[in-house]
């Protein structure tokens, strides 16, 4: 009796779910997504630059140190508010897929536009990471557990490791030696001199210098341990955004009208 | 109708206003060195011997950049707490026009920062070549740590089109030949695209035909937990089919990515990390000394007026010939004339102050150039004036005296 109950609600929400729209166009749906995806470029864009932004703009900047560690912090804040608000809203684990997509389409405009055509910069030097495999991966880790608490915990380690082995591959061959003004050095290394910047000097870098801090003297180990710690706390500052910021203060100005 | 005409009207709008953004702006050719206060640009670093080989090259034909600087004992108290330690040389310029090849600091090679400290002179030559075709306005200039950047003279080079274009050519260690220009792009291009097309996948899939509104309105009656499975309908069997596959492309490409670049780029280092710190200047024994005891500026003639008391101290006399600061030389006529983007100034008594004697010279340094460059610090927290008085005697030698004092305003 209570399974037939069930059976029938479900029924009811599935005819829901398929209804028509009445008043406006599913155009509305492709509109309200291609719209958003400039707002969510935008925040995404301004969240990284504002807490990594030199480590994602220079190939002499990405190391195996701090890049790794505050970039996953950086990045993960927007796309885990935007995975509430999508979950919450329509069951689609989208939030954080979305956000590297359009940050991704954003920044590659802007390194190509701003800093390609306008200032000269050559693209190998300035090209932005990618972070939508990292993105796919917590998305589906949220559409298997259905769980903010878990994706936070686990996702954030997965952000923090598909984020650094993707845009590994990428940064491997400006990590060869070449001997450069006497000196061995990476191919980054010369990009960074080579080209110059006259308002960031060398010393500006904050990137890996000798430490006592290293796991088998190799201080990516701990920077990826630290970079998916600093990530949790990310991903819920993430999730304050979009539970308190945006969902919840929405839903008091619907009830109000 | 009137819809799409103005759809379409607006959508020509922003493509002229793009347009016009894009193809209206010029470059920029100055670097604001006027917008530092004069304080920073006068008590700091010194600057002098600049030299520039060619003002005119073709594009990847070298230019070399000669000059000295000396981290002036003036260094004001409220940068890097007093204390410079870290510089780095470089060239200011409006974007990446020219490349860098080369940079030895007092005979040493230093191709990044370099520890350096307060009353320190520096002989630098960096070698740039030539990359994009124009007119650019060049300086050279030091960086000093929680300082900033201090620019030297500057001049115009013009870099003209070669008819292979550019491109700039390494050998890596493993012997490999690369061109710098353009190394790894596809690599990054084509990599980055693949990950957007999974992406879009994922997008796509998801959203493609899933209504929002009805779907709102049935989320709001789950717990957040939940997802209604298939019985609901909004997310189903073949979601989690689809999205287990598109998850596990991406993990497959990352991985293999991952071990096909190991075995590509094998022999990979971190970034280094490699400053020096270039040996001491040899200077030739100091045979005069200099300071200036009062600094008027009077803004109704537009004359900067120095008092210098300068010492003999060596066995021949010398002649004061000329004041520098911030990135200005003013000659003195007895010394010589002026050169390209130097200025005169008068210095009176004439003359040359003899060995084992003390002389008092007024200096009058031509206000307009001193306005022009915002170098008169009436109305700042900081009224001084501070530079280089350059005084040389009959051997040759060249003693290089770091002066400052106050500057006092005949009006306000």
């Amino acid at each position: 009796m209570a399974q037939a109950a069930i059976d029938v609600r479900a029924g009811e929400l599935r005819q829901l779910v398929n209804r028509k729209y009445r008043f406006i166009d599913r155009k509305w749906d492709f509109m309200f997504w291609f719209t958003a995806a400039f707002v969510v470029a935008a925040a995404a864009d301004i969240t990284r630059l504002l807490f990594a932004g030199d480590w994602d703009f220079w190939t002499d900047w990405k190391d195996r140190q701090w890049w790794m560690t505050i970039t996953p912090f950086a990045t993960i804040i927007i796309p885990s508010a935007l995975q509430y608000i999508q979950w919450r809203a329509w069951r689609m684990p989208t939030g954080a897929t979305y956000t590297a997509t359009c940050l991704f389409v954003a920044a590659w405009i802007g390194r190509t536009f701003q800093w390609h055509f306008f200032v000269n910069y050559p693209m190998n030097f300035i090209w932005p990471a990618t972070w939508i495999p990292a993105g796919i991966l917590i998305d589906f880790l949220l559409l298997e557990t259905r769980s903010f608490i878990i994706t936070s915990v686990i996702g954030a380690g997965i952000w923090t490791i598909a984020f650094w082995a993707s845009n590994y591959i990428m940064l491997a061959p400006f990590l060869q030696p070449t001997t450069f003004i006497g000196h061995t050095l990476t191919v980054a290394d010369v990009q960074g001199i080579t080209y110059i910047r006259a308002q960031t000097p060398e010393y500006l870098r904050v990137i890996e210098r000798g430490s006592l801090r290293t796991f088998l003297q190799e201080p990516q180990y701990v920077a990826l341990a630290f970079g998916t710690t600093v990530a949790v706390g990310g991903y819920w500052i993430g999730q304050f955004i979009g539970r308190y910021l945006s969902v919840w203060p929405i839903g008091r100005f619907l009830k109000q009208i | 109708m009137k819809m799409k005409r103005r759809f379409a009207l607006s959508l020509l709008g922003s493509a002229m206003a793009l347009a016009g953004i894009a193809f209206g702006s010029t470059t920029a050719s100055a670097h604001g060195e006027r917008a530092q206060e004069s304080f920073i640009r006068m008590e700091t670093v010194g600057f002098w011997d600049t030299q520039f080989s060619k003002t005119t090259v073709q594009q990847g034909e070298d230019i070399t950049l000669t000059g000295t600087i000396k981290i002036l004992e003036t260094w004001p108290n409220n940068l890097s707490n007093g204390n410079p330690s870290v510089c780095y040389f470089t060239v200011v310029e409006p974007g990446a026009q020219f490349v860098l090849k080369d940079r030895v600091i007092n005979g040493l090679q230093a191709p990044q920062s370099v520890f350096c400290h307060k009353g320190g002179t520096y002989q630098y030559s960096m070698t740039l070549a030539g990359r994009a075709a124009g007119s650019w306005h060049v300086h050279p200039a030091v960086a000093v740590e929680q300082s900033g950047t201090i620019i030297g003279p500057g001049t115009w080079i013009t870099v003209n089109q070669a008819a292979s274009g550019f491109s700039y050519p390494i050998t890596l260690l493993n012997g490999q030949k690369i061109d710098l220009e353009s190394y790894g792009t596809p690599l990054v291009v084509g990599f980055s695209l693949l990950t957007f097309v999974l992406g879009m996948w994922w997008m796509i899939h998801w959203t493609w035909s899933r209504p929002t509104i009805t779907r709102l309105a049935v989320t709001n009656q789950l717990p957040l937990n939940q997802d209604g499975g298939d019985a609901v309908g909004l997310v189903t069997r073949r979601d989690h089919r689809i999205s287990a596959t598109i998850a596990g492309v991406t993990v497959v490409l990352v991985g293999a990515g991952f071990l096909w670049q190991a075995f590509a780029f094998p022999g990979k280092i971190p970034q280094q990390s490699d400053w020096v710190t270039p040996p001491a200047l040899a200077q030739p024994a100091s045979t005069a000394t200099a300071t200036l005891t009062n600094a008027i500026w009077d803004p109704a003639k537009q004359i900067m007026t120095l008092t210098a008391e300068v010492k003999n101290t060596g066995t021949t006399p010398v002649t004061l010939t000329a004041f520098r600061t911030a990135y200005l030389t003013f000659v003195s006529p007895t010394a010589r004339q002026p050169e390209s983007g130097e200025y005169q100034m008068t210095v009176s008594p004439a003359g040359t102050v003899d060995a084992g004697q003390t002389s008092t010279f007024t200096i009058q340094l031509p206000g307009s150039v001193l306005q022009q460059e915002e170098l008169v610090s009436v109305g700042k927290a900081q009224m001084a004036v501070a530079g280089i008085i350059e005084l040389n005697d009959a051997a040759g030698t060249r003693n290089m005296a770091t002066v400052q004092s106050s500057l006092n305003p005949t009006a306000t």
